[in-house]
């Protein structure tokens, strides 16, 4: 069928992309792809009006974003699991690579609000516009601009966007 | 290099996957058709069903087969709603648990980072599932207080997953079911046997599992809550299609029956916690309800609270019960239950102000609440521990956003002493581990599991 076809194209070119937005959501890799397989197997129900893979794309991104807000749970104390314990100091986005900046990342994001976080993640990993993560998470555009830049800040006060320049400094 | 190309080079770092990360094509491809063909099935069901329902009675309880086939309306099983009394105070005081202390004790032997499951089973402290070398593994130890040693019990059964499980202990037993990843795990090592659903029953006497087929209606379900009533597991949850779904298992008979409450008109379920008291059983629904306008989004929420009573109908107990806080599971204890302090809900697409609501008792006549004086550990999500006489508020190890950048703060505990209506600092727990779960009270002392196995006792 070609509905199938179409489907599987589709979730080949995409399932890793989605899971990435789902690690980036929820800071564990089963439950990314748990995420990810429901907001493909949503994307497949709805197929027929979706006229095409690029339509499916930000239904899939959307509907995974919401599946995320929705799940989250309020683990009581609200970490993410860890082989180790982070060591204290600020986090830098370049330098010597850092085997434990995934856990640093993902822990920092773990700590924001969840829809700055969406935010966030749509913005900055998918590369999504205001416009665009507007429509998925249905707020306003004006509402993204405030998340992103309470998100960014927050990260900033984290140290984890000091500049490569000011940390040589 | 601006903010925001910084945070998508992190970003892009911290999300790369595995090469073994592929996409289960051919598996997405089956149960997208499998729910296809569902819900066309579903669409002529309830064409049927809503000329079946006008003619007939709405009843709230209806029993379901292992296939999902709701059959006609039985009576209520007996003994479903509780008959007892409330439990009495007991234990050492808030006075006599601030002068414990903490003694380590022998790591449990499991090899994991962090057990999916941990509860006290009546003697001993059951931990069970977690990753091992990144696969969930069903293996499992108990640790008796009594001869201080930890000994392996049975795998869990194939099919009985622990990954996000849900658990209670039943007096003999101990439940446990991940109603969410059944049908929806990984793309490793998936196949049609393993789907499950099964609920699987661990009795400590005999050391062996027991399993039971979940209904298929409740397939696909988040985070459940469970409780016992005294002869049923009771398991409350909303799906991913935001509906309510309340169920309860007879272990003695193997039997499951749904005994959803149905919501006020437009209010659709997030989360659902549910506990048992003496005499009803109670169930919690956070509801949000979201409409579009021209300008924007009109967003309302709350929660509404039912009650089922030994006549087999819900009744409606909202009442006064605070609408804006978010809630976890309720504990019964002789005063009342207690609910742990909670952050303000106001629906899942909101960002409220990082405002934490105190804990406080209440009665189910009238809700009226008595506040748990707020603790002197400024802790965003508290977990509260009822010893039978005395409040103990756990803060695990958390990391910290400082000005020099992420730090670790350590764990703290509070007790609350009731006759002088204050908390006292307990010593802190001799770890720099986060908490694999929230400490376990035995009765006589505080139980704690950390990452990598340790494990720890504040012991009079």
């Amino acid at each position: 069928m070609a509905r199938d076809a179409e489907f599987a194209e589709f979730v080949s070119a995409r399932y890793r992309a989605l899971v990435r937005t789902g690690l980036a959501m929820t800071g564990d890799s089963g439950r990314a792809e748990d995420l990810a397989q429901s907001a493909l197997i949503r994307t497949y129900l709805a197929w027929g009006r979706l006229h095409g893979p690029g339509n499916a794309e930000g239904y899939a991104r959307r509907t995974l974003i919401r599946l995320a807000l929705r799940e989250r749970q309020r683990r009581w104390t609200g970490e993410i699991s860890a082989e180790r314990v982070p060591e204290h100091g600020p986090l830098t986005a370049t330098g010597p690579p850092d085997p434990d900046i995934a856990i640093d990342v993902r822990r920092a994001l773990a700590a924001l609000p969840a829809g700055q976080r969406a935010v966030l993640v749509l913005r900055y990993l998918d590369d999504q516009s205001e416009a665009e993560t507007a429509q998925a998470l249905g707020i306003s555009a004006g509402t993204v601009k405030s998340r992103a830049a309470r998100g960014l800040a927050s990260l900033r006060r984290a140290g984890l966007l000091e500049r490569e320049g000011e940390r040589r400094d | 290099m601006t903010d925001e190309r910084t945070l998508a080079d992190l970003l892009a770092r911290a999300t790369e996957l595995a090469d073994d990360v592929q996409p289960p094509v051919a598996d997405l491809l089956r149960r997208g058709r499998r729910r296809r063909s569902q819900r066309t099935g579903a669409r002529a069901i309830s064409v049927a069903a809503i000329a079946i329902i006008a003619v007939a009675a709405p009843q709230a309880v209806r029993t379901l087969d292992h296939h999902g086939q709701p059959p006609g309306p039985v009576a209520l099983l007996p003994g479903l709603i509780p008959s007892g009394s409330p439990p009495a105070a007991s234990g050492p005081t808030g006075a006599q648990i601030a002068g414990f202390r903490w003694s380590e004790l022998p790591s449990a032997p499991l090899h994991t980072t962090q057990p999916a499951t941990v509860a006290w089973a009546g003697n001993e402290l059951l931990a069970l599932g977690g990753p091992v070398n990144g696969r969930p593994s069903p293996d499992g130890a108990a640790f008796e207080p009594a001869t201080g040693r930890w000994h392996q019990i049975a795998p869990a059964p194939a099919g009985v997953k622990l990954g996000f499980a849900t658990s209670v202990w039943t007096g003999s037993q101990f439940f446990v079911t991940d109603l969410r990843s059944s049908c929806q795990g990984s793309s490793q090592g998936k196949s049609p046997s393993a789907c499950g659903p099964l609920a699987g029953l661990y009795d400590p006497a005999t050391n062996r599992w027991s399993t039971t087929a979940v209904p298929r209606s409740l397939q696909d379900f988040g985070p459940m809550t469970a409780t016992w009533t005294g002869s049923d597991v009771v398991l409350a949850g909303v799906s991913s299609h935001y509906r309510l779904k309340v169920a309860a298992y007879d272990p003695a008979a193997n039997r499951w029956q749904l005994i959803t409450p149905t919501l006020p008109a437009g209010h659709s379920p997030a989360y659902a916690t549910v506990a048992a008291t003496a005499r009803q059983l109670i169930v919690w629904v956070m509801w949000q309800h979201t409409r579009s306008l021209h300008n924007g989004f009109s967003i309302r929420s709350g929660i509404d609270v039912f009650a089922l009573s030994g006549n087999g109908t819900w009744r409606d107990m909202t009442g006064r019960w605070l609408q804006h806080q978010t809630m976890s599971t309720p504990t019964v204890t002789s005063s009342g239950l207690l609910v742990s302090p909670g952050e303000i809900w106001c629906g899942d697409y909101c960002s409220p102000p990082p405002a934490i609501d105190p804990g406080y008792f209440t009665r189910p006549d009238g809700w009226h609440r008595t506040d748990v004086p707020v603790s002197p550990v400024d802790a965003a999500f508290p977990a509260y521990i009822w010893t039978g006489d005395a409040i103990i508020e756990a803060s695990g190890p958390i990391t910290e956003h400082t000005t020099t950048g992420l730090s670790i703060r350590p764990a703290r505990l509070v007790v609350l002493d009731q006759a002088a209506s204050r908390w006292r600092t307990l010593p802190a727990p001799p770890t720099r581990f986060f908490f694999a779960a929230p400490p376990v009270w035995t009765g006589t002392e505080l139980l704690l599991l950390t990452y990598h196995d340790h494990l720890y006792a504040l012991r009079g």
